[in-house]
Protein backbone atom coordinates (compact mmCIF):
# COMPACT_ATOMS: atom_id res chain seq x y z
CA UNK A 1 0.00 0.00 0.00
CA UNK A 2 1.40 3.35 -1.09
CA UNK A 3 1.31 6.14 1.74
CA UNK A 4 -2.07 7.98 -0.08
CA UNK A 5 -5.09 6.45 -1.67
CA UNK A 6 -8.19 7.80 -3.33
CA UNK A 7 -11.59 6.48 -2.59
CA UNK A 8 -14.01 6.26 -5.15
CA UNK A 9 -17.22 5.65 -4.26
CA UNK A 10 -20.58 5.41 -6.63
CA UNK A 11 -24.43 5.83 -4.89
CA UNK A 12 -27.61 7.03 -5.80
CA UNK A 13 -28.08 10.62 -5.90
CA UNK A 14 -28.85 12.09 -2.28
CA UNK A 15 -26.86 9.64 -0.48
CA UNK A 16 -23.48 11.63 -0.73
CA UNK A 17 -24.57 13.45 2.42
CA UNK A 18 -24.74 10.13 3.96
CA UNK A 19 -21.19 9.42 2.81
CA UNK A 20 -19.39 12.33 3.75
CA UNK A 21 -20.80 12.34 7.20
CA UNK A 22 -19.28 8.59 7.40
CA UNK A 23 -16.01 9.27 6.11
CA UNK A 24 -16.08 12.27 8.39
CA UNK A 25 -16.79 10.00 11.52
CA UNK A 26 -13.82 7.82 10.66
CA UNK A 27 -11.38 10.54 10.18
CA UNK A 28 -11.62 11.41 6.40
CA UNK A 29 -11.03 15.61 6.31
CA UNK A 30 -13.01 15.95 3.16
CA UNK A 31 -14.28 14.99 -0.02
CA UNK A 32 -15.28 15.92 -3.78
CA UNK A 33 -19.13 15.39 -4.73
CA UNK A 34 -19.64 14.56 -8.74
CA UNK A 35 -23.22 14.69 -9.84
CA UNK A 36 -23.09 11.77 -12.65
CA UNK A 37 -25.90 9.12 -14.42
CA UNK A 38 -25.26 5.21 -13.30
CA UNK A 39 -26.12 2.65 -16.70
CA UNK A 40 -25.32 -0.84 -14.76
CA UNK A 41 -27.38 -3.62 -14.97
CA UNK A 42 -29.50 -3.19 -12.17
CA UNK A 43 -30.41 1.10 -13.18
CA UNK A 44 -30.70 1.03 -16.92
CA UNK A 45 -33.79 0.56 -18.38
CA UNK A 46 -35.22 1.18 -21.59
CA UNK A 47 -38.34 3.42 -22.39
CA UNK A 48 -39.64 3.87 -26.19
CA UNK A 49 -36.12 3.08 -27.39
CA UNK A 50 -34.64 5.74 -24.83
CA UNK A 51 -32.04 4.96 -22.69
CA UNK A 52 -33.35 5.52 -18.95
CA UNK A 53 -30.16 5.99 -17.05
CA UNK A 54 -29.93 6.65 -13.06
CA UNK A 55 -28.59 9.46 -11.14
CA UNK A 56 -25.76 8.73 -9.33
CA UNK A 57 -23.42 10.86 -7.18
CA UNK A 58 -19.63 9.94 -7.37
CA UNK A 59 -17.37 11.07 -4.23
CA UNK A 60 -13.46 11.17 -4.60
CA UNK A 61 -11.75 11.09 -1.01
CA UNK A 62 -8.27 11.46 -0.39
CA UNK A 63 -7.40 9.33 2.66
CA UNK A 64 -4.01 8.25 4.53
CA UNK A 65 -3.19 5.07 4.21
CA UNK A 66 -4.14 3.67 7.87
CA UNK A 67 -7.39 5.92 7.20
CA UNK A 68 -8.34 3.65 4.24
CA UNK A 69 -9.32 0.28 5.52
CA UNK A 70 -11.32 1.76 8.25
CA UNK A 71 -13.15 4.22 6.36
CA UNK A 72 -13.73 1.98 2.99
CA UNK A 73 -15.49 -0.58 5.69
CA UNK A 74 -17.55 1.58 7.36
CA UNK A 75 -18.76 3.29 3.76
CA UNK A 76 -19.63 0.00 3.05
CA UNK A 77 -21.58 -1.46 6.06
CA UNK A 78 -23.67 2.14 6.22
CA UNK A 79 -24.86 2.08 2.53
CA UNK A 80 -24.85 -1.54 1.98
CA UNK A 81 -22.58 -1.68 -1.04
CA UNK A 82 -22.97 -5.57 -1.04
CA UNK A 83 -26.28 -5.52 -2.13
CA UNK A 84 -26.48 -5.13 -5.82
CA UNK A 85 -27.47 -2.09 -7.27
CA UNK A 86 -26.49 -0.01 -4.05
CA UNK A 87 -23.48 1.37 -5.43
CA UNK A 88 -19.39 0.40 -5.56
CA UNK A 89 -16.59 1.10 -3.59
CA UNK A 90 -13.26 1.49 -5.40
CA UNK A 91 -9.59 2.43 -4.01
CA UNK A 92 -6.71 3.20 -6.00
CA UNK A 93 -3.14 3.92 -5.11
CA UNK A 94 -1.86 7.21 -5.66
CA UNK A 95 1.80 8.41 -6.28
CA UNK A 96 2.22 11.80 -5.10
CA UNK A 97 -0.65 13.93 -3.03
CA UNK A 98 -0.35 17.41 -2.49
CA UNK A 99 -2.66 19.95 -0.16
CA UNK A 100 -4.25 16.84 1.67
CA UNK A 101 -4.10 18.90 5.33
CA UNK A 102 -3.52 16.40 8.36
CA UNK B 1 -3.01 -15.58 -5.17
CA UNK B 2 -4.79 -18.18 -3.77
CA UNK B 3 -7.99 -17.95 -5.21
CA UNK B 4 -7.27 -17.74 -8.91
CA UNK B 5 -11.14 -16.78 -9.49
CA UNK B 6 -10.89 -13.40 -7.96
CA UNK B 7 -8.90 -11.47 -10.94
CA UNK B 8 -7.66 -7.99 -9.88
CA UNK B 9 -10.02 -4.92 -11.44
CA UNK B 10 -8.85 -1.76 -13.72
CA UNK B 11 -10.63 1.48 -13.78
CA UNK B 12 -11.18 2.26 -17.53
CA UNK B 13 -11.91 5.39 -17.99
CA UNK B 14 -12.98 7.13 -21.45
CA UNK B 15 -13.12 10.51 -22.35
CA UNK B 16 -15.83 11.10 -25.82
CA UNK B 17 -17.87 13.73 -27.49
CA UNK B 18 -20.94 14.80 -25.45
CA UNK B 19 -23.86 12.11 -26.10
CA UNK B 20 -21.13 9.28 -27.26
CA UNK B 21 -20.96 8.05 -23.30
CA UNK B 22 -24.11 5.75 -23.80
CA UNK B 23 -22.98 4.13 -26.85
CA UNK B 24 -19.73 3.12 -25.11
CA UNK B 25 -20.99 1.92 -22.27
CA UNK B 26 -23.57 -0.25 -24.46
CA UNK B 27 -20.50 -1.21 -26.55
CA UNK B 28 -18.60 -1.77 -23.90
CA UNK B 29 -21.29 -4.35 -22.14
CA UNK B 30 -20.90 -6.87 -24.75
CA UNK B 31 -16.95 -6.71 -24.31
CA UNK B 32 -16.59 -7.45 -20.35
CA UNK B 33 -17.60 -4.87 -18.72
CA UNK B 34 -20.97 -4.21 -16.53
CA UNK B 35 -21.73 -1.03 -16.46
CA UNK B 36 -20.24 2.60 -16.41
CA UNK B 37 -20.59 6.15 -15.22
CA UNK B 38 -21.28 8.77 -17.11
CA UNK B 39 -19.96 12.29 -16.10
CA UNK B 40 -20.72 15.35 -17.85
CA UNK B 41 -17.11 16.73 -18.56
CA UNK B 42 -16.00 19.74 -20.69
CA UNK B 43 -12.20 19.60 -23.12
CA UNK B 44 -10.06 22.63 -22.57
CA UNK B 45 -9.61 24.47 -26.09
CA UNK B 46 -5.97 26.03 -26.63
CA UNK B 47 -6.72 27.44 -29.56
CA UNK B 48 -6.78 31.10 -28.72
CA UNK B 49 -10.02 32.44 -31.37
CA UNK B 50 -12.26 29.68 -30.06
CA UNK B 51 -11.31 31.16 -26.14
CA UNK B 52 -12.30 34.62 -27.87
CA UNK B 53 -16.33 33.54 -29.24
CA UNK B 54 -16.11 31.60 -25.67
CA UNK B 55 -16.48 28.75 -27.67
CA UNK B 56 -13.82 27.14 -25.25
CA UNK B 57 -16.14 25.09 -23.63
CA UNK B 58 -16.29 21.74 -25.48
CA UNK B 59 -18.73 19.21 -23.69
CA UNK B 60 -17.58 15.69 -23.34
CA UNK B 61 -18.61 12.73 -21.79
CA UNK B 62 -16.47 11.42 -19.36
CA UNK B 63 -17.30 7.29 -18.82
CA UNK B 64 -15.72 5.07 -15.85
CA UNK B 65 -15.90 1.84 -15.96
CA UNK B 66 -14.95 -1.09 -13.70
CA UNK B 67 -13.70 -3.90 -15.57
CA UNK B 68 -12.09 -7.19 -14.34
CA UNK B 69 -8.26 -7.05 -15.35
CA UNK B 70 -8.14 -10.03 -18.08
CA UNK B 71 -10.33 -8.16 -20.32
CA UNK B 72 -8.86 -4.70 -19.53
CA UNK B 73 -6.64 -4.75 -22.29
CA UNK B 74 -9.12 -6.09 -25.21
CA UNK B 75 -11.80 -4.02 -24.03
CA UNK B 76 -9.52 -0.62 -24.53
CA UNK B 77 -8.11 -2.04 -28.00
CA UNK B 78 -11.95 -2.80 -28.58
CA UNK B 79 -12.89 0.31 -27.95
CA UNK B 80 -10.18 2.04 -29.62
CA UNK B 81 -10.84 0.38 -33.03
CA UNK B 82 -14.70 1.71 -32.39
CA UNK B 83 -14.19 4.59 -31.50
CA UNK B 84 -11.29 5.53 -33.88
CA UNK B 85 -9.17 6.87 -31.32
CA UNK B 86 -6.26 6.69 -32.94
CA UNK B 87 -7.67 9.59 -34.90
CA UNK B 88 -7.80 13.01 -33.86
CA UNK B 89 -9.78 14.84 -32.15
CA UNK B 90 -11.57 11.66 -31.67
CA UNK B 91 -11.17 10.89 -27.78
CA UNK B 92 -9.05 9.22 -25.03
CA UNK B 93 -9.24 5.68 -22.96
CA UNK B 94 -7.32 4.90 -20.51
CA UNK B 95 -6.82 2.08 -17.62
CA UNK B 96 -5.97 2.79 -13.65
CA UNK B 97 -5.17 -0.08 -11.48
CA UNK B 98 -7.41 -0.63 -8.72
CA UNK B 99 -6.71 -1.78 -5.57
CA UNK B 100 -9.33 -2.59 -3.90
CA UNK B 101 -13.27 -2.83 -4.61
CA UNK B 102 -16.33 -3.01 -2.29
CA UNK B 103 -19.63 -3.53 -3.33
CA UNK B 104 -21.28 -6.39 -5.37
CA UNK B 105 -17.97 -7.34 -6.73
CA UNK B 106 -15.68 -7.80 -3.64
CA UNK B 107 -12.17 -7.84 -3.85
CA UNK B 108 -12.14 -7.48 -0.18
CA UNK B 109 -9.33 -5.20 1.74
CA UNK B 110 -8.09 -8.67 3.65
CA UNK B 111 -6.85 -9.94 -0.01
CA UNK B 112 -3.34 -9.65 -1.08
CA UNK B 113 -3.54 -7.93 -4.20
CA UNK B 114 -0.95 -7.23 -7.16
CA UNK B 115 -1.44 -5.22 -9.23
CA UNK B 116 -0.28 -7.00 -13.20
CA UNK B 117 2.80 -4.83 -14.13
CA UNK B 118 2.47 -3.44 -17.65
CA UNK B 119 4.33 -5.72 -20.37
CA UNK B 120 7.78 -5.06 -21.51
CA UNK B 121 6.87 -3.93 -24.52
CA UNK B 122 3.96 -1.51 -23.69
CA UNK B 123 5.58 0.29 -20.58
CA UNK B 124 3.73 3.48 -20.38
CA UNK B 125 5.08 5.98 -18.45
CA UNK B 126 2.01 8.26 -17.81
CA UNK B 127 0.49 9.56 -15.66
CA UNK B 128 -3.48 10.81 -14.60
CA UNK B 129 -2.85 13.83 -13.03
CA UNK B 130 -6.48 14.72 -10.95
CA UNK B 131 -6.53 18.35 -9.57
CA UNK B 132 -9.25 19.44 -7.39
CA UNK B 133 -9.35 23.00 -7.63
CA UNK B 134 -11.72 26.06 -6.76
CA UNK B 135 -13.80 26.71 -9.61
CA UNK B 136 -12.90 30.31 -9.81
CA UNK B 137 -9.13 28.95 -10.11
CA UNK B 138 -9.93 26.63 -12.79
CA UNK B 139 -8.80 28.56 -15.87
CA UNK B 140 -5.97 30.08 -13.81
CA UNK B 141 -5.09 26.34 -13.29
CA UNK B 142 -5.78 24.88 -16.95
CA UNK B 143 -3.46 27.99 -18.10
CA UNK B 144 -0.43 26.63 -15.67
CA UNK B 145 -1.38 23.23 -16.90
CA UNK B 146 -0.56 24.55 -20.25
CA UNK B 147 2.96 26.32 -19.39
CA UNK B 148 4.30 23.04 -19.00
CA UNK B 149 3.72 21.93 -22.53
CA UNK B 150 0.82 19.60 -21.53
CA UNK B 151 -2.40 20.21 -24.20
CA UNK B 152 -4.51 21.21 -21.59
CA UNK B 153 -6.86 18.70 -19.71
CA UNK B 154 -10.87 17.91 -19.09
CA UNK B 155 -12.97 18.58 -16.44
CA UNK B 156 -15.38 18.36 -14.43
CA UNK B 157 -17.91 20.34 -12.21
CA UNK B 158 -18.08 19.12 -8.57
CA UNK B 159 -18.69 19.65 -4.85
CA UNK B 160 -16.50 19.94 -2.18
CA UNK B 161 -17.21 18.94 1.36
CA UNK B 162 -15.04 20.43 4.12
CA UNK B 163 -15.22 19.06 7.61
CA UNK B 164 -17.39 22.07 9.07
CA UNK B 165 -17.43 21.59 12.46
CA UNK B 166 -13.73 22.65 12.78
CA UNK B 167 -12.90 26.29 11.79
CA UNK B 168 -9.70 26.40 9.68
CA UNK B 169 -12.46 25.83 6.81
CA UNK B 170 -14.02 29.10 6.40
CA UNK B 171 -15.69 28.45 3.24
CA UNK B 172 -19.43 27.29 2.77
CA UNK B 173 -19.66 23.63 3.29
CA UNK B 174 -20.54 22.79 -0.10
CA UNK B 175 -18.42 25.07 -2.28
CA UNK B 176 -18.10 24.87 -5.81
CA UNK B 177 -14.90 22.53 -7.31
CA UNK B 178 -13.35 21.45 -10.65
CA UNK B 179 -11.83 18.44 -11.36
CA UNK B 180 -8.91 19.00 -13.81
CA UNK B 181 -7.77 15.43 -15.47
CA UNK B 182 -4.61 15.37 -17.20
CA UNK B 183 -2.56 13.17 -18.47
CA UNK B 184 0.96 13.49 -18.77
CA UNK B 185 4.35 11.72 -19.25
CA UNK B 186 5.82 11.35 -15.24
CA UNK B 187 8.43 13.90 -15.96
CA UNK B 188 5.62 16.27 -16.97
CA UNK B 189 3.35 15.23 -14.24
CA UNK B 190 5.65 15.59 -11.51
CA UNK B 191 6.10 19.27 -13.01
CA UNK B 192 2.63 19.84 -13.40
CA UNK B 193 1.92 19.17 -9.43
CA UNK B 194 4.40 21.35 -8.99
CA UNK B 195 3.26 24.13 -10.79
CA UNK B 196 0.44 23.79 -9.79
CA UNK B 197 1.17 23.45 -6.07
CA UNK B 198 3.25 26.77 -6.16
CA UNK B 199 0.24 28.51 -7.96
CA UNK B 200 -2.67 27.42 -6.07
CA UNK B 201 -0.80 27.71 -2.43
CA UNK B 202 -2.12 24.19 -1.98
CA UNK B 203 -0.89 23.87 1.63
CA UNK B 204 -3.63 26.26 2.77
CA UNK B 205 -6.64 24.95 3.93
CA UNK B 206 -9.51 25.05 1.26
CA UNK B 207 -7.27 25.80 -1.65
CA UNK B 208 -8.13 22.42 -3.26
CA UNK B 209 -5.64 18.74 -3.65
CA UNK B 210 -3.56 17.30 -6.10
CA UNK B 211 -2.78 13.77 -7.13
CA UNK B 212 -1.44 11.35 -9.76
CA UNK B 213 -2.37 8.24 -10.50
CA UNK B 214 0.31 5.85 -12.81
CA UNK B 215 -1.76 4.74 -16.17
CA UNK B 216 -1.97 1.48 -16.88
CA UNK B 217 -2.92 1.50 -20.48
CA UNK B 218 -4.04 4.56 -22.81
CA UNK B 219 -5.42 4.68 -26.30
CA UNK B 220 -5.87 7.42 -28.22
CA UNK B 221 -2.53 9.19 -28.13
CA UNK B 222 -1.79 10.53 -31.50
CA UNK B 223 1.85 10.99 -31.33
CA UNK B 224 4.65 10.73 -28.93
CA UNK B 225 4.04 13.19 -26.21
CA UNK B 226 0.98 14.51 -28.06
CA UNK B 227 -2.69 14.37 -26.38
CA UNK B 228 -6.05 14.32 -28.08
CA UNK B 229 -8.27 15.54 -25.51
Amino acid sequence: MNAFQAILIIVGRGSADRVMQIAHENGAKGGTIVPCRGTGHHDSHELLYTALDSERELIVIVTPGDLTKQVAYAINEALALDEPGNGLLMTLELDEVKGLLM
Amino acid sequence: MDTPEIAPFSLIAVIVQRGIGSKVVSFSKDHGSSGGTIIHAYGTASRRWLKALRLDNISRDLVLMLVRDNCEEKLLDALSDYLHLGDSNTGIAFSLPVSHVLGTKKLSFDTEVTCAPPDADEAVDYYAVFSIVRDLDREDAVEKIRSTGAPGGTYIDAFGSADMSRLIFNMPSFSEKSIIVTIASHAKAREITEVLSRFLKIDEPGNGIIFAVPVHRVRGIAKEGELVI
